[in-house]
């Protein structure tokens, strides 16, 4: 498999403390890699330096074999219009109706008639099981489902990649099969690569292809999730037995 | 099967995002060229569709159904397939629309929804004054510190904007009102004007007009913020009381602050006045004085005070209301926020016509 990612050597700093400490990533197409690492380890900050909401000091971050550290912005929005984000919260815009929310990239970056788009949204709401939800307002919605919604708006345009920031988090166990069932869904019948940052060890078994564990800033382990079970790496041994 | 009459639309190597739309309207010129009941869609190029290419397929089927075309799809690989069955959205159920309330539902619900919020209001308005009251003999439950904290935000940060907006309205007041008294040789008078207008009127009015924009929209958007992040919540299952915690070190600090900040809107108007006065009309520094001396009386001092304190009142309590009153997220803040400066206004205003006529 090609790499469809691929971070180098980086570091950022934030208020003169080293958040990520020489950081390299190589993340294959269609293939479903778990970030993994203790509160504060700097997962998220990863995440959001390959999806260009951060920016490193040094090093470098290749998007489709492009670089992105000082891309021009219009170039960059291209690399992004094939990029979806689950956010940890979700992140949905309240002034919306769900279905509203799903519908902004496909209204925003395609020209797509409105009864199309209207089938795509409600394709992507069936596919996270909320077809219910069409017309209502995220405040109406419980966390788990807010986060459902999130996923369906961040597949919308059916990214080539999809970044998840704690997909599972505050879900409860059956949400939390059924979300693992439709990542791994896309990845296999859509080639999808997707990165996630998660916390929950079930849910890393079921879906990781690879993970990389990082500790204060710097990567301990890369490589199967059978491999990290056995690891004799006392954080990733602890972090496990936890 | 194909039969003689068959017509068959080949699509090209991929049908996704890019070139759904195009695609889907030669289709429909396709199907509206022919005049066959049995039509083809050959996928033996396609190599590549997304959810979009699928909306396509769906909408051609859905098409083809109104024309009483029967469409078969042929060459569909497996890959493609699994496409097909996971994006489409051919056996969805419809979604029931929530029906247009009719007129008069429309006016029962609105007419409804207002006296609910009447009665949250009077119910509001009774906890602050009981609590407000109480508040100033019991401290249990109060936030320490937050008093001087809260008189620092919304009286100390607000001096420089009042100072220098009433300075403004006592100068151009002035200014605007010499030219006509002039034409009558009546200059002094405009000593008067400017005495008595600023301290029954206008420093009460600005200063309320000033503090509903900035004070009064800073607790509106700090309490529906807490509302909506359920920090009030989190406070009530502490067992503290949020009008104690966090609405009397606001409604104190305005009740303070307010008629002090009058106080010096109206000084800082009249200095104004005196500007353009003594430098501009040629009025004495002291016949100034000696005027606006003999033409003040205490009522005048009274009513600003009087209304300094109302109006303090109303602008603490409408921002408390709004606030305690946001449901959902973000958009909620902002139109409660911009809800609470526009009525505190108005009843700021509707406030001061009836103190003017109470105090005429």
């Amino acid at each position: 498999m090609s790499s469809i990612i691929e971070v180098k050597d980086l570091i950022t700093e934030y208020n003169g403390e080293r958040i990520l400490d020489g950081v390299s990533v190589d993340v294959k197409k269609g293939s479903i890699f778990v970030i993994l690492g203790g509160s504060g380890c700097g997962k998220t900050t990863l995440l959001k330096h390959i999806i260009g909401l951060l920016f490193p000091v040094s090093g470098s971050i290749k998007v489709f074999g492009q670089e992105i550290v000082g891309m021009e912005e219009k170039k960059f929005e291209e690399i992004l219009e094939n990029c979806g984000m689950l956010f940890q919260e979700g992140a949905l815009l309240n002034s919306l109706s769900v279905g509203e929310n799903i519908a902004i990239p496909l209204r925003q970056h395609t020209d797509l008639d409105e009864e199309i788009i209207q089938r795509v949204v409600r394709t992507k709401l069936h596919l996270v099981e909320l077809d219910y939800a069409l017309n209502l307002s995220p405040s109406e919605l419980s966390g788990g489902m807010k986060k459902r919604v999130a996923l369906a708006r961040a597949i919308a345009l059916d990214p080539k990649i999809l970044f998840c920031d704690e997909p599972s988090a505050g879900l409860d166990p059956v949400t939390t099969r059924e979300i693992d069932k439709l990542l791994m869904k896309l990845r296999d019948q859509l080639d999808m690569t997707i990165i996630a940052v998660t916390h929950v060890v079930d849910s890393v078994r079921r879906i990781a292809d690879e993970i990389i564990f990082l500790d204060d800033g710097k990567v301990m382990f890369t490589g199967s999730f059978d491999k990290a079970e056995k690891s004799d790496i006392p954080q990733i041994k602890k972090f496990f037995i936890d | 099967m194909a039969n003689s009459n068959n017509k068959k639309f080949v699509l090209p190597a991929e049908l996704v995002r890019e070139n759904s739309q195009s695609t889907l309207k030669e289709i429909e010129q396709f199907l509206h060229s022919i005049d066959s009941s049995n039509v083809e869609i050959d996928f033996g190029s396609l190599e590549n569709i997304d959810s979009a290419g699928v909306a396509v397929i769906d909408q051609v089927y859905e098409l083809s159904e109104e024309s009483n075309i029967k469409i078969n799809l042929i060459n569909v690989s497996k890959k493609i397939d699994i496409s097909l069955s996971t994006f489409s959205s051919r056996n969805l159920k419809p979604i029931k629309e929530k029906p247009k309330p009719k007129l008069f539902e429309f006016l029962g619900e609105s007419g409804f929804r207002f006296w609910e919020h009447v009665k949250s209001f009077v119910y509001l308005c009774a906890d602050i004054f009981y609590w407000g009251i109480g508040g100033l003999f019991n401290k249990k439950g109060q936030r320490k510190g937050e008093f001087t904290n809260q008189s620092n935000l919304i009286g100390v940060n607000a001096i420089p904007i009042i100072a220098l907006i009433s300075f403004l309205i006592g100068f151009i007041l002035t200014l605007q009102s010499a030219q006509q008294l002039r034409q009558f040789g009546a200059d002094i008078f405009v000593v008067d004007l400017i005495a008595i207008s600023m301290t029954r009127e206008m420093a009460p009015l600005m200063t309320a007009i000033i503090l509903a924009g900035r004070s009064g929209s800073s607790i509106a958007s700090e309490l529906a913020t807490m509302k909506i992040s359920e920090e009030i919540d989190a406070l009530k299952t502490m067992a503290l009381n949020p009008i104690k915690y966090v609405v009397l070190p606001k409604l104190y600090a305005m009740t303070i602050a307010t008629p002090l900040l009058t106080i010096l809107a109206d000084a800082v108007g009249i200095l104004g006045g005196f500007v353009v006065g003594v430098l501009f009309l040629k009025i004495g520094a002291a016949a100034f004085l000696n005027r606006m001396a003999s033409v003040m009386v205490l009522k005048d001092i009274i009513t600003m005070i009087v209304k300094s304190f109302v109006f303090s009142w109303i602008i603490t309590v409408v921002g408390i209301y709004f606030g305690l009153e946001a449901k959902g997220g973000a958009d909620s803040v902002g139109k409660n926020t911009t809800a609470s400066v526009v009525t505190a206004i108005f009843m700021v205003i509707v406030a001061d016509s009836i103190l003017g006529l109470l105090f005429y």
